[in-house]
């Protein structure tokens, strides 16, 4: 039988460890990808995730069972990944700028970008600043709704929705940019 | 064809696959999570250096405006019962109450010093959240409400949680000043409520 994650809360609330690290292997992927994402830097990000669990188990007894846990932990790993940017846009710690990600593998084939097409896209996401970047971000890395990225980033939906609709506009106007006004696609 | 939203949705996926080991990093995580559940909340370091810190203050207090300690069959019944309010042997593991109680807070009435002259009577309630100490409410009190007492009722705070109360400062009763301190350390069950955790 498919235990409900509020279930699982509960049993986490009450301490077993096993309900902990079934909630931990839920969030752990998504997590690690936004957190990269924001901080563009591997190591920070598993460090920034270790943090944001361990924050978010610490504090179980204050979550109320019955809301969605995605989201209260999401706008904790965002917290935990943008400060650790902060730190490393500060100096204080190594920045591997633009770091390329040594675990990706092409196979264009089975793909419907090239590997052209993706880096052009990554590159324009990049250059989008926090604002417009953190609620694509959450949309399609973690798969949050729009209310659901207003709570986390703490903004009104209606400015979710505007940010989510200019971040595309410049995505498209950049990517146009870059292949000579070629890329003509609707949202 | 794909759509633009899947375009982006693909870049964002393949540049964050993630290799590393969900193993490891539980393994790092359930570590430090054993010793915490494990350690009793009121035996954290910020509780102890608090009501370390005000026993000190206490006995600083009292020896102070006591150069001559009396012999012990000398001592009224309630000043040894504000001596031992402040009694390392009593520094105690929480009360237990529930949001809408009252807590007593026993408090000890000194001469003043230096430390309390002219500070207002305030009563102060720490919260200890994430091994730190957030001031979670503070009022001043008044003179009539411990004049004639041994001790202040508080109410308990809604939230579930360690908290500490602290009641300290000076109050002038008849032109006489009077310096009260008190300490107690308290444990709120009840229902849960949804704390926002992270307010960066």
């Amino acid at each position: 039988m498919q235990i409900t994650e509020q279930e699982l809360i509960r049993r986490a609330k009450q301490g077993h460890e096993d309900a902990l690290e079934q909630i931990f292997r839920g969030h752990v992927d998504s997590a690690i990808r936004l957190a990269y994402l924001i901080t563009r830097n591997w190591a920070t990000a598993e460090d920034a995730v270790q943090e944001a669990f361990l924050q978010a188990f610490r504090s179980l007894d204050s979550f109320q069972d019955e809301r969605p846990f995605k989201p209260w932990f999401t706008k904790i790993v965002v917290n935990k990944a943008k400060r650790t940017k902060d730190r490393l846009d500060r100096g204080h710690l190594p920045y591997e700028v633009e770091e390329p990600n040594p675990h990706r593998g092409y196979a264009p084939e089975e793909h419907a970008l090239d590997k052209e097409g993706i880096d052009t896209l990554f590159h324009a996401i990049n250059e989008l600043d926090d604002n417009h970047r953190l609620p694509l971000l959450l949309k399609y890395i973690s798969g949050l709704t729009e209310a659901q990225i207003a709570e986390t980033l703490s903004i009104p939906g209606s400015r979710v929705k505007s940010r989510l609709y200019v971040a595309r506009q410049r995505l498209k106007k950049h990517i146009a940019a870059l292949e000579g006004g070629g890329q003509n696609e609707d949202v | 064809m794909k759509t633009f939203e899947e375009k982006i949705e693909q870049t964002l996926q393949e540049n964050s696959e993630w290799s590393g080991s969900a193993d490891a990093l539980w393994g790092k995580i359930s570590s430090q999570l054993q010793p915490e559940t494990a350690k009793r909340p009121w035996k954290r370091k910020p509780f102890l250096f608090g009501a370390a810190a005000t026993v000190v203050l206490a006995f600083m207090l009292h020896t102070m405006f006591t150069p001559v300690p009396l012999p012990p069959s000398t001592l009224e019944p309630t000043e040894m019962l504000r001596m031992q309010t402040f009694s390392i042997a009593m520094l105690p593991e929480p009360e237990v109450y529930h949001p809408g109680e009252q807590v007593k807070l026993a408090f000890g009435a000194y001469p003043p010093s230096e430390w309390a002259e002219n500070q207002e009577l305030r009563l102060a309630i720490w919260k200890e959240v994430k091994e730190e100490q957030i001031l979670a409410g503070e009022r001043m009190v008044h003179e009539e409400e411990i004049l004639g007492q041994s001790s202040l009722s508080v109410q308990i705070p809604v939230e579930p949680g360690l908290y500490r109360l602290v009641l300290e400062g000076t109050f002038i009763h008849e032109g006489q000043t009077t310096a009260v301190l008190a300490e107690k350390t308290i444990l709120v069950e009840g229902e849960k409520s949804d704390e926002i955790i992270e307010n960066d």
